[in-house]
This record gives structure tokens, sequence and C-alpha cells, in this order.
């Protein structure tokens, strides 16, 4: 991240500017990272090592949660559906990105649209399509399972640990995707040629040859895809509980229930964060060594010719694409519409009612949607203009020891969206900042939660800079500030469009990181879905799912539509 | 729908002798009204009532009281109790009104001071059963919801139904079953503990090999049952009323054994951002808009003289049975503590 050299400072200006206020600016920067990052963080420690009631140091937090069988199984649970769903994900993904990649299977294209829906489609939306779609008894698989063959037992359960996987590895997957494409795009075709020339099939070659080239990568992936199914709540929450399937998130919830014990969530958390951290540290190792295998560019790539297999690879691809997109948004559309949505959509069981209800009646509804729109707006924005002032700075070395500061903007990778939020709700939530229940407190833990993404992007924009163009304003009296505004800024626009849009579509799906910190009046539509599916209403929650599906799907067409194709697929 | 409506007639109040009460009460509640007009709003913690009735509620208020906004927050009981804690815990004053079905939750607000004591004018107007729940006047019983047997039509035949609790553990129900989950709602959390009353943990035990569909509020229950996901089960007899008039296949059945009354206080946050609207809305939920609302929507109301919807059982003419206060505060963390051991969740 520091390999530029600096050149600032080093040769003498020609004429020097006045006082540089983008130095103060700076520094409030990192003053602003500290007050996000270490500040919240801290909290993990100093209450999962507190006495609740005197304060004091204690590690009694932690035998209290290690002498209960209940949390211990709900990590060993957690464990066990991780470790599934893996498995899931990259069955579903890994030959998708082959395909893509190496071969000239027609019609290929229609992967990348899977993928792209798969990242849009909020988890707790696919959780609800899924529910709808194989309930043991009344999910419409199973439905016309037994309409056809007369058998009474249900062909699909999704309320079992292999149902919850599967959810989550059709929300995951993408992830997978687009590691061992990026991979696969690297490998020359030589070392496949010469594989064949000694008389290996095309099977054979990607088996011996491919795979392991790419192995790297997608083992990295694999970790990031762990820790996204560790770290997960919404699904859980909707799935879990009815399949009696105990998980760590659903079970820090219950500490949070009266009297809270923020002390025994936060020991609890601790465990959480290490796997995070080592799983972390393991895949930057694993990608360091992918590059030597890889060695950068490839060589010329022919794409490999799969014969008869042609039609099982696009068969698996266009079924992900139908499992993880359409089925799930084919049954929200369908329910949104229906009065009853276990019975047909036939026409005395259509309406608009739902609709009806959700835009102009329940005014909670509209509130929480505009709060959606109105915090992810806010966070995107915010977002993207403190990773790029954190990147800039660390990149151009502006300040001494800058890239403390690249570590502060990443560190919150390292913590899962519902232990961020439990950190946020001990060190906000009360007096002095009492901030609980305002926009403000789910802004920035949304800012906080997001600014690696934002970082690392704009980062990777501003290396690819020549520091010339800003030199010129330097030397011409601009400040740092003048050069980053209309120099650097302008340059890069493209990219921070890229991460503005990328932030805001997470954002507005976010369920983990609002869960504590949300009271009556910062709602959004996601903790509004989970409140409102203890009820069972999937009717109404369905045209909520489908108005926020198109609010997103819009912002990530216009995304498309200026940037270019793949700008939500590239991961740094 | 105003076919064989029948009316619950209550002996006991005269009408003649109410009547000079009406006016002073109304002069009361006029006054509340001019004093809560600059307030403009109250954010009420509802539990009892589905999302949808709630919003109901909250319009039918606004139109009453013009000028000021009803922010309907609706959850379970122990999410509503837990983001009230996290108000309090924060020092941010959120709620003005609670209305919840675990009377547990208003003793312990009641305990910590804080909740405001408040005598409604229109307090003796209710059923003689439903008042002085409190006797400091910090929180009324402002609905009684009945949980009951439900099932789905389609699937089971009305004489074929359970008659009795301990028939929803009839092997033949296997995988079929659907209770709520009494870490979430308190009106699980009240028939629990008159199951384990009435029959012992053992309930519960026999329960979980029926592998039960569990979801969090009571009302889940309904919504499986209609779905054909589950075909009986113990669930909130309006909501499954209310789902029988839309069209779904649902009907009730009052045990023989007793259909559990949950009645569920309201009360004053003592730090209640807008109090006389806060007042004039407790007055509202004891006075006759709130229960004819209450009606429509299938509910059982606390005021004599509003007619039923058909269907609606009259709460003379079944057994009935309710939890202790005592049995509230004590036993359900107890059984809340021991059902997630028994069922993992």
């Amino acid at each position: 991240m520091t390999d530029i050299a600096n050149v600032d400072g080093l040769r003498p200006l020609a004429r020097r500017p006045k006082f540089d206020w983008s130095l103060v600016i700076f520094g409030l920067l990192t003053a602003i990272l500290v007050g996000l990052v270490v500040y919240p963080m801290s909290r993990l420690l100093i209450e999962s090592l507190s006495d609740p009631k005197t304060g004091s140091f204690t590690v009694a937090n932690f035998f209290d949660v290690a002498r209960r069988s209940r949390y211990l199984i709900a990590y060993w649970h957690t464990i066990q559906l991780a470790v599934v769903t893996v498995i899931m994900s990259v069955a579903m993904a890994l030959p998708m990105a082959w395909v893509v990649s190496r071969t000239d299977i027609p019609g290929r294209s229609i992967f990348y649209f899977g993928t792209l829906g798969a990242f849009i489609m909020p988890p707790f939306l696919g959780a609800i399509g899924w529910i709808l779609l194989a309930g043991p008894n009344a999910g419409w698989i199973n439905q016309i399972w037994t309409s056809l063959t007369g058998i009474e037992e249900p062909l699909v359960n999704i309320f079992s640990l292999w149902g919850l996987a599967f959810v989550i590895a059709l929300n995951v997957f993408p992830l997978i995707f687009i590691f061992a494409t990026s991979a696969l795009d690297l490998i020359s075709s030589e070392m496949e040629e010469a594989a064949a020339i000694h008389g290996a099939g095309p099977m054979r070659t990607t088996w011996i040859i491919t795979l392991p080239l790419a192995l790297p990568a997608i083992l990295g992936a694999i970790m990031l895809v762990f820790l996204e199914t560790i770290a997960l709540y919404g699904t859980p929450a909707l799935i879990a509980i009815p399949a009696r399937f105990n998980v760590a998130t659903t079970q820090l919830t219950t500490f949070f229930e009266y009297p809270a014990k923020i002390e025994l969530a936060m020991a609890f958390s601790v465990p959480l964060v290490l796997i995070t951290v080592v799983l972390l540290g393991a895949q930057r190792l694993l990608l360091r060594g992918g590059h030597v295998a890889v060695s950068g560019k490839g060589g010329a790539r022919t794409a490999m010719r799969v014969g008869r297999w042609k039609w099982v690879f696009l068969a698996h691809g266009v079924a992900v694409t139908l499992l993880a997109v359409i089925l799930p948004a084919g049954i929200l559309v369908s329910t949104s519409f229906q009065v009853a949505w276990a019975k047909a959509p036939v026409l005395s069981n259509l309406t608009l009612d739902n609709y009806r209800a959700i835009l102009f009646e329940q005014a909670t509804v509209r509130e929480a949607m505009f709060n959606t729109v109105y915090f992810a707006l806010a966070s995107a924005t915010a977002c993207t203009i403190l990773g790029f002032l954190t990147a800039y700075v660390v990149i151009r070395k502006l300040i001494p020891y800058a890239s403390a500061l690249a570590f502060l903007a990443v560190a919150p990778v390292a913590v899962p969206g519902i232990v961020l939020a439990i950190c946020f709700y001990a060190a906000f939530a009360g007096p002095p900042f009492s901030l609980y229940g305002s926009s403000l407190i789910i802004i920035l833990a949304f800012i906080t939660r997001f600014l690696p993404i934002a970082f690392v992007s704009c980062a990777s924009g501003i290396r690819s800079l020549n520091p010339e163009l800003e030199e010129a304003v330097r030397i011409h009296g601009g400040s740092r500030m003048r050069a980053m505004v209309e120099v650097v800024a302008p340059v890069l626009k493209k990219s921070l469009m890229g991460v503005w849009i990328l932030v805001f579509v997470i954002c507005s799906r976010e369920l983990s990181t609002a869960m504590f910190l949300t009271s009556h009046q910062n709602r959004v539509i996601s903790i509004l879905t989970l409140d409102m599916s203890e009820q069972g209403d999937y009717e109404t929650l369905a045209a909520m799912g489908v108005v926020l599906l198109v609010v997103t799907s819009t912002v990530v067409a216009i995304g498309m539509r200026l940037l270019g194709r793949d700008f939500m697929l590239r991961r740094n | 729908m105003s076919i064989n409506r029948r009316t619950f007639v209550v002996t006991g109040l005269a009408a003649s002798a109410l009547a000079p009460r009406l006016g002073m009460a109304q002069d009361a509640i006029q006054a509340l009204y001019e004093a809560a007009k600059s307030e403009g709003e109250i954010t009420w913690y509802v539990v009892p009532l589905a999302s949808e009735s709630a919003e109901i509620v909250g319009q039918k208020f606004s139109e009453l009281f013009p000028g000021i906004k009803v922010n309907v927050v609706r959850s379970t009981a122990g999410v509503a109790f837990q983001r009230l804690n996290q108000d309090i815990d924060s020092g941010v004053a959120n709620c003005d009104v609670l209305t919840t079905s675990s009377i547990a939750h208003a003793i312990d607000l009641k305990s910590r001071d804080l909740l405001m004591a408040y005598t409604p004018v229109r307090k003796t107007e209710v059923i003689p059963e439903f008042q002085n729940l409190d006797a400091d006047d910090m929180f009324h019983v402002t609905t009684a919801g009945p949980m009951c047997i439900v099932y789905n039509t389609d699937e089971v035949a009305e004489a074929d139904a359970p008659k009795n609790w301990p028939d929803l553990l009839d092997p033949k129900w296997k995988d079929k079953v659907a209770i709520g989950h009494p870490g979430f709602s308190g009106y699980v959390g009240i028939w629990g503990v008159k199951m384990e009353e009435l029959y012992g943990y053992e309930f519960f035990e026999k329960m979980l090999d029926q592998n039960p569909y569990i979801g969090r509020s009571s009302i889940d229950v309904v919504t499986t049952t209609v779905s054909g996901e589950t075909i009986v089960g113990a669930g909130p007899a309006a909501s499954s009323l209310a789902a029988a008039s839309k069209g779904n296949p649902v009907a009730n059945v009052y045990p023989t054994d007793g259909t559990v009354i949950i009645t569920s206080p309201s009360g004053i946050l003592a730090n209640a951002p807008h109090p006389n609207a806060a007042k004039l809305f407790s007055e509202f939920l004891l006075g006759a808009e709130f229960n004819e609302v209450i009606a429509e929507q299938f509910g059982t109301p606390i005021r004599a003289g509003i007619a039923l919807q058909p269907g609606v059982p009259a709460l003379d003419e079944i057994k009935v049975i309710t939890a202790t206060p005592d049995q509230i505060v004590n036993d359900i963390p107890e059984l809340a503590e021991k059902f997630r051991d028994t069922f993992g969740i």
C-alpha cells in the first residue's frame, strides 16, 4: 500500500503556499477515524473484561460464556453452518467462474447476470423468498412435489441446517465467483496446452493444471464466505429459529433481552472477532503466494472447447441463476400481489392492497423506506469522501505515520456487523453522546462498517495516478486540498462513483449493523422486515421487498450505464 | 358483516347512573386534548395487536383528536421491552405509552419508578373484572386477548380438531403443530405458564417429540396455520378470526380446559416526552372508540355494550383461565429459560 516513493517535500518549491489548511483537515481526519474505529472497538475489550456492576477488571464474563452449553452449541452450529455454506457456494460458483473465464460455452454472459442479481438481492429477502418456496408443507416446491407424486413427505425443508446453508450460499457465491474469475483470467493457456499435448483432456487439464493455479485466490474467497456466514444475522433469524438451530448471531441477540447483558455479549463476540482476524491474516498470506504462481499477466489465452459437456455447464449456471435470483424474486413479486400467500395466484387471490397499505396507509413503512434511502445516501457519500481522503493521505504520505491511518481504515473488516453494532451501542448510545435511536448513530455505524471497501477501492485508484499532476498544482501555489478537489477527484470520478454506488447498495440492505441501534425513529426496511416477519405477514413484506429491489436495481442500472457492466463485480 | 351481530352485555352497569359522569369525563378529556395539541404526537410501543390493527388504532386516534399523530411501534413483548430498556439505559425518552402483553414488564417498570401514576377518568367505565389491576394506577388493563387452538380447515375436519390443549400432543399432529416462543412473545409466555401449571413441564417435553414449528410471535402461528405449513397450533383467537374473514382456511377451537385470556396493561412512562397526549391516549384506550376498533378486528372489547364480530365468543360463554401477576412475574422467565434449553433456541 505504501510502495510509491514520496516525492513531495523533497524538491524545493517555487512558491511556498501560505498556511496549508489541508493539514488541519488531515488532522481532523485522523481524529474522526480514531473516534469511529478505535473508540467503539476498544469498548469490546473493556466491557468484556469488566464486571458490569463494579466496573473492575474480571475475566468472569468469559467463564460465564464458556460454562453454558447452549452458548457453546451456538458456536458449534455456526461453524457447521459456515462449512456447509462454503461447500455449497463453491459448488455453485466455481464451475460458473471457470466457464466464464476459460471456455467458449455460448450464453455464458447470463452467468454475470445471475451473479450480479444474487449480489443485489438482500439476504433477508432471499430468505423470505425461500421460505415461501421451500417451507416443508406449504412451500411451493413441496406443494408441487406432493401434487405430482402424491408423496406427503416434503422434498425440501428450508427449516434445517441444509436449508439455511443453501439460502446463505445463494447469497454469498458471488464472492467466490469474482475471486475465481479474476484469478483464472490471469492464467496463461500455455500450461494448459502443454497438458493437452501430453494427452490430457479438457477436464483433466482443468483439474490438474488450471484449478491448482487458481487455488490460492479461491481459498481466499472461501475464507471470506466463511466470515460472511458466521457474521450473518438476518437469514438465521428468519430460518434458524423455526429450524431450532441456534447460531452465534441469534444467541448474541438474546443477551440484549432485559436485563441486557452487554458484558456477556461482548465476551461472546470476542471469539468471532478472533476467528475473523486469523482468517483474514491467512487470506492475505495465501493471496500473496498466489501472485507467484499466476505470475501477473498471463500469455495469450485461448478459450477451451468443452464439447458435449457444455450443456451440463450451461445448465448448471442457469440453475444457479434460477435458484439465486429468478425464483426468489419471482415469488416475492407474485406474493406481493396476493391476498393469501399460500394459495395459488388466481384472480380472486390477486390484489393491489399490499402496495396500497405500505405506500399510503402504514406510516411506519413509509418512514422506514425514507430512512433506508436517506441513510444509504448519507452513508455512501460520507464513506466515499472519508475513504478518498484517507486513501489520499496514506498513498501520498501527507502526515507522519500515514500507514497507521491505513490500518485504522481497514480495521472494521475484522469486526462482524452485529459485533460492530454492539460496540457502537456501548460507545455512543448512552451519555455523553446519547445517540441511541437517532439517524446519526446508524449513519456513523454504516460509514465505519463500509469504510474499508471505500478506502481500498480509492487507494487503488489513487495509486494508479501519477503524482505529477498534483505537483503541478502545488508548484503554482495551490494547496493540497485544491490539488485533491480539482485534480485528483475529477480524474478518479468514475471509480469514486463506483465506490459510492457499491456502498449505497450494501447500506440499503444492511441489517446486522443497525440491529441494536434501532429505536422507532430510525428504523430501516431491513429492521422493519424482521419485526414484521415475527407475525409472518409475508404479503406485506414481499411488497416492501419489491419496492426495495426496484430502488436498488435502478441505482445499479444507472451505475452500469455510467460505469460499464462489471463495476459492481470488481473487487480489490 | 352486520348480520348476526350479537351484543355483549354485562350486568351491573346501569346506564342511568353513568350519564352524569360521562359529561364530566367529556370535559376532562377535552381539557387533556387542549393541553396535548401543542405536543402534536405520541409514541406508542404496542404488543398485543398486529401491526396492521395497531396502525388502524393510531389513525382512529388522530381522527378523533386531529393534530395529534401516533407513532406506532409494534413488536413482540420481549423486543418491545428490550428496546424500551435500551432507551432508558441510554437516557433517551422515546416512548410515551407502553401497551404490553406481559404484566411482568409493567410491574418491573413500576418497581424502578419509571411509570407515571395516572387515574383515567374512564377507569370505571370498563368491565369490573378489568379494573384496578394496579393499586397505584400506574397501569391499567386495555386489551384482553384470548389464546385458543387454531386449525387449518382444509386439512382438518371440525370433528377431528383438537378439543383441549393436550390434544395438541397427539402423535397424529407430529411435524404439523405450531407454537410461539415464550422468550419473544408475552402471549406465549402466559399460555406457557398455564400449560405448565395444568400439565407440568412434561407438556413441553412431549411437545418436543411433536417437532413443532416455533415462531417468534404467537401471531406467526396463525400465519403458518393459514398457509398449511402447520395445521394445528396455539394462537391468538382474534388474528385467526380476522384471517378467516378474508377467506383463509382457519378456525378456532375454544379448548374445554380453558381459553387463556391475556390481559395486556398500558402505562405512561414517567419521562414521557408528550405527557398530556399520553394521558389522552390512555383515556382513548379505555374508551368506546378504541374498543369498537378492537371488536371490528375480531378482538374482545373490555367495555360492555360493544357489538362483537360473528364468531367472537363473549367471555362468559366459554371457559376461560388467566394467569396471576405472580405467575407472570416469577414463572415466565424460568419457563422461557427451560424452553430454550428444551428446544435449543
